[in-house]
């Protein structure tokens, strides 16, 4: 893996909003709903590559896969918006997230080498969000000219390569890794 | 709010404020990766030690044993009854058109494999996922019926393929359920 993405443009503009641009070395933010959007690899969480939605991906009218830049998002905030997303009530008290490092997400290349996704600031206005404005939130879409990809096998594949870049998966309080719960 | 807007310095940034009265739940998280054992260079991190070796379920359409046609049943009867939960579920939007063709895919699992997990997609697709220390093979089902499959060996990804399901499970994506079965 490189040590550093070469950065596509948009990940070079930040809105006026926004704490700058997002850097390699930031952690990337992600909740989890519920046990659904876990998978295991042993006793090892992972984040199943269908909390991921294709469309996000793809990244057309405005769409991307939300997530929020950890050390710039106050925790209180990170904490009420993981509360709200999630939908697990065991989890209620702690609910869980998903971490992803910035630069792994930007090394992720088609067979060409190109770059597959752009991760770029991409602060929410506050509308139709119960939890307002929130500067330090990011996106992540499939860069532009996207290579094409003629299997669906292809895009799903992509989208497992996104998911298993959040390799971090633990409560957001206790920062304790997720534990299996019995079946 | 306006502190939101604010970039705030990597030391400035710590947990207290959610950590209740706990100050030593506060983490420098800037350190966060050596906290964990890992490092860019190997992140994101492998199945720690303590993983357990492959998946933990039991093996699908496997010979009879002492007990195995009880276990295999069993077996498949939770699989049926996770999908059945997909669909009842108002959290996913997984049609029964789906589920149908999923358990047809599973009934038609070769002896050997292990019980994949089954997690449902945001688009409503339905995947099945087999694990075994980092690789993994994945068969996702389309909402249109399609399904296509990959597998991660080594680290490697590969390309299986996509197809409508005919009734048979394609042969590329049985050798790769059968390859990551025997790294196990």
């Amino acid at each position: 893996m490189s040590v550093e993405a070469d950065p596509c443009p948009c990940e070079l503009e930040a809105p006026e909003t926004a704490p700058g641009a997002v850097n390699d070395q930031e952690d990337l933010a992600r909740f989890i709903a519920n046990p659904d959007e876990i998978v295991w690899d042993g006793n090892s969480p992972r984040v199943s590559p269908g909390s991921f939605s294709k469309q996000d991906i793809r990244g057309g009218k405005g769409r991307s896969i939300s997530t929020f830049r950890f050390s710039l998002t106050a925790g209180e905030e990170l904490l009420n918006r993981a509360r709200s997303y999630n939908s697990h009530p065991i989890w209620d008290a702690d609910p869980v997230i998903s971490l992803a490092k910035t630069l792994y997400l930007r090394n992720i290349l088609d067979k060409s080498g190109r770059r597959e996704v752009c991760v770029y600031a991409e602060p929410l206005d506050g509308t139709d969000d119960v939890h307002g404005p929130c500067a330090s939130h990011a996106g992540i879409r499939r860069s532009q000219p996207a290579s094409p990809k003629t299997q669906r096998a292809e895009l799903n594949m992509l989208r497992d390569q996104i998911a298993s870049a959040f390799g971090v998966v633990e409560h957001v309080i206790s920062r304790t890794p997720l534990a299996r719960e019995p079946e | 709010m306006s502190t939101i807007f604010s970039p705030r310095s990597p030391s400035s940034h710590s947990l207290l404020s959610f950590a209740g009265n706990e100050p030593s739940k506060a983490r420098d998280l800037y350190r966060k990766e050596e906290r964990q054992g890992h490092s860019l260079r190997s992140y994101p991190p492998a199945a720690g030690p303590s993983a357990a070796r492959g998946t933990s379920g039991v093996a699908l359409g496997a010979k009879p044993v002492q007990g195995g046609e009880n276990a295999d049943r069993k077996a498949m009867s939770k699989l049926e009854n996770k999908i059945a939960e997909l669909v009842r579920s108002p959290k996913n939007p997984v049609e029964q058109t789906v589920a149908d063709v999923a358990l047809k895919v599973i009934r038609s699992l070769p002896p050997g494999v292990a019980e994949p997990q089954i997690k449902p997609s945001v688009d409503g697709d339905i995947i099945l996922l087999w694990y075994s220390q980092g690789d993994h093979v994945e068969i996702n089902l389309d909402p249109d019926g399609c399904l296509s499959w990959f597998g991660k060996f080594s680290g490697v990804y590969e390309v299986g393929g996509d197809t409508h399901w005919t009734g048979d499970l394609p042969h590329s994506a049985i050798n790769m359920l059968h390859r990551l079965a025997n790294e196990r």
